[in-house]
């Protein structure tokens, strides 16, 4: 994904293990009037600059590694108050309460339609 | 061979024929009685002669007697009729055939037909003078011109009328002739000629060597060379003198035209204006024989020939329209009937006002000219029509041997044109080995003039070469000078093949005499030795010349007398015969030959030679020496034999009985001989031996019956007789041989085996047991009764590995192939397994054999069947109601992958929904992008693809499904499991580490169950980590071929460990650590192992945590799948940690 530094979009971060969410998030998002830049983990998204960039991340909640709750912490750690949008494919557990007390903006399971995003996206950016 | 040289002879383009030495024809080939017409009894002997054209025949047979006298070949040329009555030329020749003693034995003679080559020759000879006398003949100036227009050639005429010698005129400037008025046109005419090639046509006067000057009229034609290029102008001049000073004078006095008419030295006829004849001279009346009155009708009456009189009709009403003179050509009935050719010239007489009065016709007789050119254009075409036509190649030579020309066919042959000819020397294409003959025969006939011939061969266009007769003949004008050479090459390539294949055909021959592996001599009528082989002469060691004439020196003393009467015999009958004897080598030994001798004879059936061959026999005559030696031996042979021997004449009569036989009976053989051995068999086997040997004796073929026989002291005694017939070679029975062999003992331990095989058959029965032996050497198999029983197979029928094949269960057919392996390697071995019978019931057999060896060391299979059928059905009762409980279980563990199976669901559904709307927005666009939209269509599909995948997988693990065996492969089988409990781990916050072996060897084995097992020991592992938090969790999963050649699968943790207090216990059921477990899961596991003849295992690692570990061996299952079936569904238990 170029980097667009004249880009007016606001910049959102993808952030998932999963390759079909890597390949088919970012286009929608772009569809929705956004720049858009994907990452495969955590670890690869805190050492771009990425962080200093991004306006929203849409962040998978499990991934190999450091995971989407402990990315939210470690940006916290770094003072860095990005909105976050959480994806996941788990729906029986308690995480959406969790992280949403932990300050995201949004939490959506999968899969989620294009409206649910959306609308995610909006309230993030408006609280950011 | 025969019939092939008889067709090379056929085939030969030409007349073929041979003739006894005296002259006698005795052979002709196809084509010479296609050619001839005659029959075969026609022609033989001196019958051909009738063929011969009478001019020609008392020359040819003088030179044929000098042929036969001398003893030489010769050719000759003569004329031969055909069938159809017409005569052509031949070349004949002729040459003797010689045998090794240089004697004509016979003479061979080939006619080639040179018919076509004899006229164009003739033709050609004589073209030349006849044109020559036709020009000469002419009466007219006939010139020659160049096509430069030089002079070239005149005729006597010419040089009469001119005065002067030839040398003069041609040195004279052509102009000069004529007259200064008619000079320049003259000139602009014939340069017009020369420049275009159109024929000149003009009058003018020329000034004969009396000063006068006398009109001509000059046609001049071009002569033009096959190429259409000019070779010459041929000019006739043709004295009008008196024609046109007639024309003259009659214009010049009209009114005394009658007189003048009359007067004029040539034939005049008058027209009136309107076209009646009115008069002609005296000179038309002598020519026709006509009255004028008789003529005026010349239309009609025979005046003129028919076919022009419209042509002068014509003539007559062009000029009478166009009011001017005509000319033309007619022929003119003489008196005699003759026609000849009349120049008809008219020309209109007009009044002073211009009016036609009168038309005076002039006659011009042209007929000798008009003869000498047709005659003259005619035979020019025909030479060249002939020389073109003729099928060979034709060139003719300036005396100096330079090519002049030659025909088409020559052009064609070498693929050259002319111009390349002219200045091309042809030797060029003459095959290089012919050349120095070639240029030696040229240069001779060129020296000496005369006619002569040569073979070579001529390169054709494509490169080929082929033989040809190149033939020279000079031509001479009348003072006997050469002025060209005319040469015919023909075609002889088939020719020079047929005598190449004569002359290696007896090549052929005499090197297979040569070879022939016996003696070949002919002897003359004397019988003197004439001649030998190759072989002869090494056998004797002396050349021919050195060899006994007789040959007597060389025949064994004893017997030359036998020899020679044989011989003397031979030559007054005359027929074939053959006798033996000994021959002297080059070394002095004698060796055994057979002699045989035959006559040749010629057509008349007198014998004109023998020929004989010697076989050398030496080996056969040692061998019968040795056969009879044999015989004796064998007498003795038989008499010493311990056995009982006889022999029966065909018809089964006994002649002969050896001396133990006698000495068994203690009888003599007088006795017994024919059917009085009878009394000897024990009176209740003398009925079935009687009809054994009778029907023995029908049949004719080998066999044998037992019988008891009486011995000399009155017991008798079982034996066994064999009997065999001898045949001769056309395969008749000469005689039967019978060996009589003491079986009593055999008999008596037969009986004591048929007793103890009753108690065995009575024991099998009852505990339902069957037996068998199996002789690996020849296959043999020997079964119980009750095995029979067991397989319900026909007692006593044939038992092959085939036919039990067929009644094994098709899933333990490769348990049975195992067996059969092992049972060839010497392996003792024990199985299990089942037969399907035809009408669907299942027996289950239990199976022991043992390898032993017989008392010849031969391995040999004894083995212990037993139906184990009504056991194996109580324990699948059994077993089915545990697999009920066991798939219950199972189910119940989806629940605790409940977490697991919705990532993995709701993963590739989420790629699904997020690509499809992208597809729906990208499409809804004002400007869509449908290459975008196509994109994430495309991975709408891959993604759905992928949920239906996950769908598979589960539904084969948690599957109510029967155990299966198949090859697997161990690594992709632990990845689907990883990729099920990926979640788990996830959860657990387990790091996953694989550690998978390249090159892994496949497994045998229900794939399902050893998923379950792997899902056991990583699920059970995960938990093992749960309560760890001072470390990284790390779970490796290892793969590996390990030094038993096993294949072996490691789960490794690095969780609590084992509890030494529990680890005997682990792999007890119902044994957990867990609170929430069923504490079945390993010992589930561990029987799945051990169905599939592996282990399972724990340890303790070095560091925290425990390894569990399973090892199945690679390749082909071993296990029993009956008993592995029993248990298989127990495997689900596995599944469940909680």
């Amino acid at each position: 994904m170029p980097k667009r530094a004249t880009d007016k979009r606001p910049l959102i971060c993808v952030i998932d293990d999963d390759e079909s969410v890597r390949e088919s998030l970012p286009d929608l998002i772009k569809e929705l009037g956004f720049a858009v830049r994907a990452f495969s983990s955590a670890e690869e998204f805190l050492a771009s600059d990425g962080p200093a960039l991004a306006k929203c991340l849409v962040l998978d909640v499990a991934m190999p590694g450091m995971s989407g709750p402990e990315l939210q912490r470690e940006l916290k750690r770094q003072g860095r108050d990005v909105p976050i949008v959480f994806i996941t494919a788990h729906t029986n557990d308690g995480i959406r309460p969790r992280v949403l007390k932990q300050g995201a903006a949004a939490c959506l399971f999968k899969p989620f339609s294009d409206t649910a995003l959306r609308e995610a996206l909006g309230t993030a950016l408006q609280g950011g | 061979m025969e019939s092939d040289f008889g067709r090379v002879i056929d085939a030969l383009p030409g007349l073929v024929w041979t003739t006894r030495p005296d002259g006698y024809c005795d052979f002709l080939n196809r084509r010479w009685f296609d050619y001839t017409g005659l029959s075969w009894e026609q022609a033989i002997g001196w019958g051909w002669e009738s063929v011969l054209h009478p001019d020609d025949r008392s020359g040819m047979l003088a030179y044929w007697q000098t042929c036969l006298a001398s003893g030489t070949g010769g050719e000759i040329e003569g004329r031969l009729r055909r069938a159809d009555g017409v005569y052509r030329w031949f070349h004949f020749r002729l040459s003797p055939v010689t045998d090794a003693e240089g004697r004509i034995i016979k003479w061979c003679g080939l006619n080639t037909e040179i018919d076509d080559l004899k006229r164009v020759e003739e033709k050609s000879r004589t073209l030349e003078r006849r044109f020559r006398s036709i020009i000469e003949g002419l009466p007219a100036m006939v010139t020659l011109m160049t096509p430069a227009g030089e002079f070239a050639y005149g005729n006597q005429y010419m040089i009469d009328y001119f005065g002067a010698p030839f040398e003069e005129l041609k040195a004279r400037p052509t102009t000069e002739s004529f007259h200064p008025e008619d000079r320049l046109e003259v000139d602009r005419r014939w340069k017009h000629s020369i420049d275009t090639g159109e024929p000149y046509d003009y009058e003018a006067r020329l000034k004969g060597g009396d000063a006068v000057y006398r009109w001509f009229h000059t046609r001049g034609f071009p002569l033009r060379d096959p190429d259409g290029k000019i070779a010459l102008w041929y000019l006739l001049q043709e004295n009008i003198d008196d024609r046109r000073r007639a024309d003259e004078e009659l214009r010049a006095s009209e009114r005394n035209a009658r007189a003048i008419v009359d007067g004029f030295p040539g034939l005049v006829a008058v027209f009136s204006a309107d076209g009646f004849m009115e008069q002609v001279n005296q000179q038309v009346v002598a020519f026709w024989g006509k009255s004028p009155e008789a003529l005026k009708d010349w239309t009609s009456a025979d005046v003129l020939h028919p076919e022009d009189v419209p042509l002068k009709l014509n003539a007559f009403a062009k000029a009478f329209a166009a009011r001017s003179s005509f000319e033309v050509e007619v022929r003119g009935r003489r008196f005699d009937g003759a026609y000849r050719w009349l120049l008809s010239r008219g020309i209109p007489v007009k009044d002073d006002d211009g009016r036609i009065v009168r038309w005076y016709n002039l006659l011009i007789d042209i007929d000798d000219r008009k003869r000498a050119e047709e005659a003259l254009a005619a035979s020019k075409r025909n030479l060249q029509l002939i020389i073109d036509t003729t099928p060979a190649l034709i060139w003719s030579a300036r005396p100096d041997g330079n090519t002049e020309s030659v025909n088409q066919h020559f052009l064609d042959y070498l693929g050259r044109t002319l111009e390349e000819m002219q200045a091309w020397v042809w030797a060029d294409a003459i095959h290089p080995d012919d050349q120095d003959g070639l240029a030696a025969v040229w240069s001779t006939l060129q020296q000496t003039g005369e006619a002569g011939q040569f073979e070579a061969r001529l390169r054709r266009h494509d490169g080929e070469y082929r033989w040809f007769l190149l033939r020279a003949n000079p031509l001479r004008d009348e003072s006997g000078a050469i002025v060209k050479w005319y040469g015919v090459n023909t075609d002889i390539e088939d020719r020079k093949r047929a005598e190449e294949a004569l002359r290696a055909r007896e090549r052929e021959q005499k090197r297979i005499i040569d070879t022939t592996p016996a003696l070949i001599w002919s002897p003359d009528a004397k019988g003197r030795i004439e001649w030998v082989n190759q072989h002869y002469i090494d056998y004797v060691g002396l050349p021919l010349e050195q060899m006994p004439r007789q040959g007597w020196e060389i025949i064994h003393p004893d017997d030359v007398e036998r020899l020679t009467e044989t011989w003397k015999t031979l030559f007054s009958s005359g027929k074939t015969g053959e006798t033996e004897a000994r021959l002297r080598r080059h070394d002095g030994q004698y060796r055994w030959f057979l002699f045989r001798a035959s006559p040749m004879r010629d057509e008349n059936g007198t014998i004109v030679k023998w020929y004989g061959v010697n076989t050398d026999i030496e080996d056969r005559k040692r061998a019968e020496a040795t056969v009879r030696l044999s015989e004796r031996n064998l007498q003795h042979t038989i008499d010493a034999t311990p056995a009982l021997i006889w022999s029966t004449d065909p018809s089964g009569a006994t002649d002969a009985f050896n001396q133990h036989y006698l000495d068994f009976v203690g009888r003599p053989a007088e006795e017994l001989l024919g059917w009085g051995w009878a009394v000897t068999i024990h009176p209740d086997d003398q009925e079935h031996l009687t009809t054994f040997w009778k029907n023995l004796l029908a049949a004719g073929e080998p066999g044998q019956a037992e019988a008891r026989l009486l011995r000399h002291d009155g017991t008798y005694r079982w034996f066994i007789m064999r009997a065999n017939p001898m045949r001769d070679e056309s395969g008749a029975i000469v005689k039967w041989y019978g060996v009589n062999t003491d079986i009593e003992d055999r008999k008596h331990t037969e009986q004591e085996l048929s007793r103890s095989e009753a108690f065995l058959s009575q024991g099998e029965s009852v505990s339902e047991t069957g037996s068998f032996l199996w002789r690996l050497s020849t296959n043999e198999i020997t079964w119980s009764q009750q095995l029979y029983r067991i397989f319900g197979f026909e007692p006593g029928s044939l038992v092959t590995l085939e036919r039990i094949a067929a009644l094994v269960h098709p899933e333990d057919l490769p348990r049975m192939d195992d067996m059969v392996a092992r049972a060839r390697m010497g392996r003792d071995s024990e199985y299990e397994h089942r037969l399907l019978l035809p009408d669907g019931t299942v027996k289950y057999l239990h199976f022991v054999a043992r390898a032993t060896r017989d008392q010849e060391g031969a391995l040999e299979y004894i083995g212990v069947v037993q139906d184990v059928t009504e056991r194996r059905l109580a324990e699948q009762a059994l077993s089915k109601v545990r697999s009920e409980l066991a798939h219950v279980a199972r189910v119940s563990s989806l629940g605790a992958l409940t977490a697991s199976i919705a990532h993995e669901v709701n993963q590739p559904l989420a790629g699904i929904v997020t690509n499809a709307s992208t597809c729906l927005r990208m499409l809804a666009a004002d400007q869509p992008n449908i290459e975008g939209a196509r994109e994430t269509a495309r991975r709408t599909i891959r993604d759905g693809n992928r949920a239906a995948e996950v769908i598979t997988r589960l539904r084969a693990l948690f599957a109510k499904k029967e155990a299966s065996v198949e090859s697997i492969d161990l690594n992709d089988a632990a990845r689907e499991v990883i990729a099920l409990s990926v979640n788990e781990l996830q959860r657990g916050r387990v790091v996953l580490r694989q550690e998978f072996a390249d090159d892994l060897p496949s497994i045998s084995g229900d794939r399902v169950q050893l998923q379950q097992v792997v899902l056991n020991l990583i699920l059970n592992a995960t938990d093992a980590m749960s309560d760890v938090g001072d470390r990284l969790r790390l779970l490796t999963i290892k793969t590996e071929l390990d030094e038993d050649e096993q294949v072996r699968l490691s789960v490794r943790d690095s969780g609590v460990g084992i509890d030494p207090q529990t680890a005997s216990k682990m792999f007890d059921a119902f044994h957990t650590t867990k609170p929430g477990g069923m504490g079945i899961g390993l010992s589930v596991s561990r029987s799945i192992i051990d169905r599939h003849q592996g282990r399972l295992w724990a340890r303790s690692n070095d560091g925290p945590g425990a390894t569990f570990s399973f090892s199945i061996p690679r390749g082909e299952l071993r296990a029993d799948p009956a008993a592995f079936r029993s248990t298989a569904t127990d495997a689900a238990q596995g599944t469940s940690p909680h």
